[in-house]
């Protein structure tokens, strides 16, 4: 039995106005994640435009087009360029397959921005980025002149697992899942919500994750001062807390430290999780 | 093969009024109010509540698809909203 392909992930979550759009110069740091590892090909998904969310293409100029999963998969690059400079895309993602991979879930590295939520996510293998720390920073510095970010966590989690989907509070669902909710559909309702999903709703709903409350406690975080506030971080200081720029803060947990971290959250009332529903 | 399974699973359990496979959401509802997307699989509930599915193509991505479902629901009125689920076929015998 082989182990889990571990992967390193980091999500930022900035406070995204309606309208807005995938700005153009975030593709330049997006590739060169890919580049810096020497992946290829480079895969993309794009929402607006000329694009639509259900297709997949190649990020290169026309005539490179590639037959993957038994699908002729086109390039589109130019168009891609071209629908970014007039700020029509809402929604994009850039991955590049493991060799052999069954489908597009099977990554090495995925970067990911939805500019309407204002969500910014990046995914790598942990042979190539095991620190999520220096992933989180990495992402931070790309990241802060086109977004004003005001919250995010790092962490590692299996690939099976959908790190890419975690971040937004997305569980997955198999097949036998899916006529289960069909056959207990009223249940289904009734059920209380996961904190991922609570987590998936303040994402799209109330957003209070920018203005001071926490998903969890992670081994890297970017905060602001309002998390600091809610928290009460400089009068019980657990983990080390850093100033980034401004009113930026990153916050690094060992692993020893996360449950004590999570517990001071908790009683701080400080967790999305603790929140009532609407 | 599951997209059909499903839609019959749904069609055959009571709870559902109409059940429509590979049909965009306005034509299902009736509705040119509502985000124009095609779920592979929705349902309409007896008390009104839609539910969609998606059944991941090897080269869709899992992410932008369920924050659609997400952002498409979150369109819908508060007492339409019902379930979306994303599933992936690679998963079926988990």
């Amino acid at each position: 039995m082989t182990s889990p392909q571990m992967t390193t992930s980091a999500a930022l979550f900035w406070n995204s106005m309606q309208g807005e759009r995938v700005p153009f110069s975030w593709l330049g740091p997006a590739v060169e994640l890919f580049r810096a590892h020497n992946l290829s090909p480079i895969l993309f998904t794009a929402g607006g435009g000329p694009f639509e969310l259900d297709d997949c293409y190649v990020l290169a100029d026309a005539g490179g087009d590639l037959v993957m999963w038994e699908e002729p998969i086109p390039a589109r690059r130019r168009e891609l360029v071209d629908a970014l400079h007039k700020r029509e895309i809402d929604s994009l993602v850039l991955d590049s397959p493991r060799a052999g991979a069954a489908n597009r879930s099977d990554w090495r590295a995925n970067v990911s921005v939805e500019a309407t939520s204002g969500e910014l996510y990046v995914g790598v293998d942990e042979e190539l980025v095991s620190d999520p720390v220096a992933l989180l920073r990495q992402l931070y510095n790309h990241a802060k002149d086109d977004f004003d970010v005001r919250y995010g966590f790092a962490y590692k989690m299996p690939l099976e697992d959908g790190p890419g989907s975690y971040a937004s509070g997305f569980t997955r669902t198999s097949v036998s899942e899916v006529f289960e909710f069909i056959r207990n559909r009223s249940e289904w309702d009734a059920r209380p919500k996961t904190p991922d999903q609570l987590w998936s709703d303040e994402l799209y709903e109330r957003r209070r994750h920018l203005t001071g409350l926490f998903r969890g406690a992670y081994p890297a975080s970017i905060l602001c001062d309002a998390h600091l506030q809610t928290a009460r971080m400089h009068a019980q200081p657990v983990g080390q807390l850093s100033k980034l720029d401004g009113s930026r803060w990153l916050w690094e947990l060992s692993e020893d430290e996360i449950p004590k971290a999570e517990a001071m959250l908790r009683a701080e009332y400080a967790l999305v999780s603790q929140m009532t529903q609407p | 093969m599951f997209q059909q399974a499903m839609a019959e699973e749904m069609q055959a359990d009571g709870r559902y009024v109409r059940v429509a496979m590979n049909t965009s959401l306005r034509k299902f509802l009736g509705s040119k109010d509502v985000p124009n997307i095609k779920p592979d699989v929705i349902g309409l509930t007896k008390d009104g509540k839609v539910d969609m599915v998606e059944i991941l193509s090897p080269s869709q991505d899992e992410t932008k698809l369920e924050a659609r479902l997400k952002r498409v629901m979150n369109q819908l009125p508060p007492e339409m909203r019902g379930q979306f689920l994303v599933s992936n076929p690679e998963d079926a015998f988990k």
